[in-house]
This record gives structure tokens, sequence and C-alpha cells, in this order.
């Protein structure tokens, strides 16, 4: 295989103020990797994603990441604070800080790219707004959009469908399809039957990470994996990716 | 009358306030915007409050009072930090600490101080016709090197400002920009001591943002709006100074409330004829 390793986690112990919330996780996520992870409420997927980040340091083991390696994120419940005065275009401009660097000017070029962003998103009518005037979707579109806009090399979303309307998740599926040919995806997920389709493989944390090399998963591996999840399918799935066996509950 | 004015502007103290002024409300302006924006209003009190410690210390020891509150309002923004990191304790609770901590060695010290203390009324409730052409030297150096600061690093502190655990995945370096940031907020505040005394200072760092904030949503246009809004405070607070022999402070934030109702005057105007157009 010639795939770049972008991230290496390696038997990593982490957690809050000496609480252990993961124990033992191990991973390698590739340039080409479209992992869906699913898990039961505090599971530790926030807190796995955090480390992804770098928002949180492990306790012990390690994660190496490739050089000059950018990441896009897009926090479960932002602690944003919605009365802070700062326009929709900015918010989205702030996810170049990272390309900008701390002596970043923000000039033509880079509103441009911006608006760009929020065309994909569907909301380049509410640039210049305050985004204390947002609703909770408008406000998740636009912090995907300030994901997005710095083309990172890996992409991480957690749970980006609250929020959103379903017109909306179906496209930001379509969109992820798309952007998986340059990007790697990382996406938290607790609607195990929608995402199965888009995502390559899956992996379950609870307290630990299983990784299931594979999209399609049946409750029994779920059950193996310690991740007491329920499936519950939405409408028709695309193609049939739960593989249903012979159950008797 | 005529003459009067003439005269008052003749006077090197008149004309140091007046400078001053302007300068503290570039000062205002750049960082009370900041505090306001990203709710630092509680912290900036207790940074305010605590350099009273540096004074009373300095007072004891007949060194400069504001130079004593220098080094007590940084190691107070910086002792926060640290006692607040790995959230062993919370903020608010940190805040209240060593606000009270600083006053409490202010007051120990100026008891032990002998003799009557008539200027230390200057520090708690301000006197903008007491500052020496010294201190508007030093106004200068911080004014020049908070708007360098400003002017390079706009788009940083303003991304940081909005979401540091954004700015942090992003490799920004959060903590540089945190320290550098807190130590200008403490710096303002002890200049601003001079002019609107201790107790009262808060204000001064609250209104004018809060008014601006009325009209405008955009961080730059906050910032110079309330640049205006508090040299109109300041001016105002000179003239009744200097006629009437009120503190300065009181006026300063006596004039900064009734800007402020009048901005939400003129707002409830503006949309209730909005209302009626449409
Ligand atoms: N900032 C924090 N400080 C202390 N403990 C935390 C913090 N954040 C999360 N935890 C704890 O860590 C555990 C895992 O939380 P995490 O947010 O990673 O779960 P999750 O799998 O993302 O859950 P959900 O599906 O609800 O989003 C929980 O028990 C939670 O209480
Ligand atoms: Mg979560």
């Amino acid at each position: 295989m010639n795939e770049i390793k972008l991230v290496s986690v390696k038997n990593v112990t982490a957690g809050y103020d000496n609480k252990v919330v993961l124990t033992n996780v191990s991973l390698d996520i590739y340039a080409n990797n479209f992992i869906g992870i699913i898990g039961p409420n505090g599971g530790g997927k926030t807190t796995f994603l955090r480390l992804l980040t770098g928002e949180i340091k492990p306790f012990s083991g390690s994660i190496s990441f490739k050089n000059d390696m950018s990441i896009g994120y897009l926090p479960q419940a932002s602690q944003i604070d919605k009365k802070f005065p700062i326009s929709v275009t900015e918010v989205v401009l702030s996810g170049l800080i990272g390309k900008q660097g701390l002596f970043g000017r923000y000039g033509k070029n880079e509103k441009q790219l911006a608006l760009e962003y929020l065309k994909i998103a569907g909301i380049e009518n509410l640039g210049k707004k305050n985004i204390g005037e947002l609703s909770g979707g408008q406000l998740q579109r636009t912090l995907l959009c300030r994901a997005l806009i710095s083309q990172p090399q890996l992409l991480i979303l957690d749970e980006p469908n609250t929020y959103v309307d379903n017109k909306f998740e179906g496209e930001l599926y379509e969109l992820l399809n798309k952007l998986n040919q340059k990007m790697a995806i990382v996406i938290v997920s607790h609607d195990l039957g929608t995402i199965t389709s888009y995502v390559k493989t899956i992996a379950c944390i609870n307290k630990t990470l299983f990784y299931h090399e594979s999209n399609q998963i049946t409750s029994e591996q779920l059950a193996s994996y310690n991740c007491p999840i329920q499936v519950i399918a939405h409408g028709p799935i695309p193609h049939t990716v739960l593989l249903e066996h012979n159950h008797k509950h | 009358m005529l003459l009067a004015m003439i005269k008052f502007f003749e006077y090197q103290f008149v004309q140091n306030a007046f400078i001053a002024s302007v300068l503290l409300s570039i000062l205002i302006g750049l960082v009370g915007s900041y505090i306001v924006a990203r709710r630092l209003v509680f912290l900036s009190g207790g940074i305010t409050h605590a350099s009273f410690g540096g004074v009373g210390i300095a007072w004891y020891l007949g060194l400069n009072p504001i130079a004593g509150a220098a080094v007590f309002a940084v190691l107070t923004a910086l002792g926060l930090e640290v006692l607040t990191q790995n959230k062993k304790l919370r903020e608010d609770s940190a805040i209240g600490m060593l606000w009270s901590f600083g006053m409490a060695i202010g007051i120990f010290f100026v008891f032990l101080t002998p003799g009557y203390a008539p200027n230390l009324m200057s520090y708690l409730f301000g006197d903008i016709l007491t500052i020496s052409s010294t201190d508007v030297w030093l106004l200068v150096a911080l004014s020049i090197i908070t708007l360098i600061f400003y002017a390079v690093f706009y788009h940083a502190i303003l991304f940081y400002a909005f979401d540091p655990n954004y700015a942090k995945t992003q490799h920004l370096p959060v903590v540089f920009i945190n320290i550098i940031l807190k130590i200008i907020i403490a710096l303002v505040i002890v200049f601003s001591i001079r002019a609107v005394g201790i107790i009262l200072l808060i204000s001064l760092l609250t209104i004018p943002a809060n008014v601006a904030n009325l009209f405008t949503n955009k961080f730059t246009k906050i910032i110079s709006f309330s640049f205006l809004v508090s040299m109109i405070s300041l001016i105002v607070g000179i003239i009744f100074s200097y006629w009437f022999n009120v503190p300065t402070g009181a006026t300063v934030v006596l004039t900064l409330i009734i800007l402020y109702l009048i901005a939400r005057l003129i707002i409830s105007i503006r949309n209730s004829t909005r209302l009626t157009k449409a």
C-alpha cells in the first residue's frame, strides 16, 4: 500500500483530570480513509476526536502526526458564544487561521473563497449576518464551512447532522463523498443506518476503540465490540448495510 | 468666560489631562472591546481591585504607588492563569480570592503607614488633573505598543477571542496571544487608575464597548466607537473636576451611564419607526 499515513494513535489512555475515559486505543488514519465512529453516549467519541485535534493530550501512549498535517474540525456542541461580535464570513475565514498564521491578512481572495463555501452550504445570503442572528442549523453550516475552507488533509466531524434539516443532511453526505477523494474524513454519528452507506470503515468507541474494516456490521459484531447501540433505520436505506442475522429478541 | 477658558487650557496639568484622555480612550477602545466581547469584565474588576495591594505596599515603602499597582496587576493577571490551569479552581472563584486578597494587602499597609493619607483618595476615586508629564509619556509608550500589537495580530486576536479551542486545533500560539493580551489589560487598568480610580474603573472598561455594541457588531467599529464614547466621558470628567472639584471617576461614570441610556433610547426609537414603516 502506498497510502499516506496521516495519524498514528498507539496504546493511548486519555481522559480528564485523572479521570480515565479511553484506555488502550490504537488506530492509524490514512489519507483516503472515511471512518464512521459510533458508540453510546459518554463512550468517549468526542474525547477521541479531541485527541486527534490536539485539544487534549494523552495520559500515556503516543499520537504522531504526519508533518504539516492540517485538520478541519466541526465540534459537537461548540462552546461558541453567540453574542460575540463576529460575522458569518469572518467565522468562515477563521478556518484559514492555521494556513495564514499569526500575521495572517484576509483580503479579496480569502473572502471570495469564504463565499464559495457559503454557497456550498447554501447560506451565501447570510455572510454579513452576525452569528447571534443565526438559527441552530445555520450556525452548524457556518461552522462546517469553517472546517472545510482550509481544505484540510483530515476532516473531523462530530455529529454534523445535529440541527440541520433532512435535505441538507443528504447534501452533506454527498459532499463528504466527493471531498473524500481529496481528504481523510472521520465522522461521529448516532445515525448508524445512514452513515454506513457513506463511510468506508467503522470504529466503535466505548471506553476503548474497536476498528471494523468494513462498512457493513451486524448486531452480533456490535455486541462483541461492547457497543450497545440501537440500530434504527430511517426510511429506505440506499443499500443493505446492516446485515440482519437470525436473531432472537 | 472666554478668558477663563483660555486660562484653563494654558495650565500644564489641564493639557496633560486632555492628552491623557485621548491616549486612555485609544487604550480603552482597544482593550475594553476585547474585555466585553470575551466576557472578561469580572476578571478585569479583579485585576483592578487587586492592584490596590501594590498601591498600599508602595505607599508604605515610599515608592511610586502606580508602579506598585502595575506589579500587582500583572501578577494578578498571570496568577489567575496559573490558579485556573487544569481547572483545579474555577475562574470566578479565583478572581474573587485575588480581588479581596489585593484589597486586604492594600488596606493593611495603608494602616501601617503613619500619618494621614489624603492623596490616597485619588487612587480610589480618580483625579485626572493630577496626571503628570511622566504619566503621559508612559501612556504614549503603552498606546504605541498596544496599537502595533492589535494592528499586526488583529485577525489572530479576533479569531482567538471568538473560539480559543478552534484556534488551538489550528496551531495558533494561543498561550502567547492570551498572556500578552492579559498583560496589556493589566497595564491599561493601572494607567486608568489615575483618571477614574480603582472603585469606578470597571465602568470605563465596560460601558463604552456596550454603547458601541448597540449600534454595530463589527469588532473594528466597536473599537473606534468606544474610543469616542470614552473620550466624551473623560472630557466631561476633566471639566467637572476643574470647575466643581468633584472626583473625576464619579463624573465619568455618570456621563457613561447617561450616554448608554441615550443610545438605548435611539435604538428603541429606530426600531419602533421601523416597525411602523413595515
Ligand atoms: N471536559 C470534560 N471534563 C471532564 N469529563 C468529561 C469532559 N468531557 C467529557 N467528559 C466525560 O468523558 C466521558 C466521555 O465523554 P465524550 O464526550 O467523549 O462522550 P461521547 O462518546 O462523545 O458521548 P456523546 O454521544 O454523548 O457525544 C463522559 O463520561 C464524560 O462525562
Ligand atoms: Mg460526543
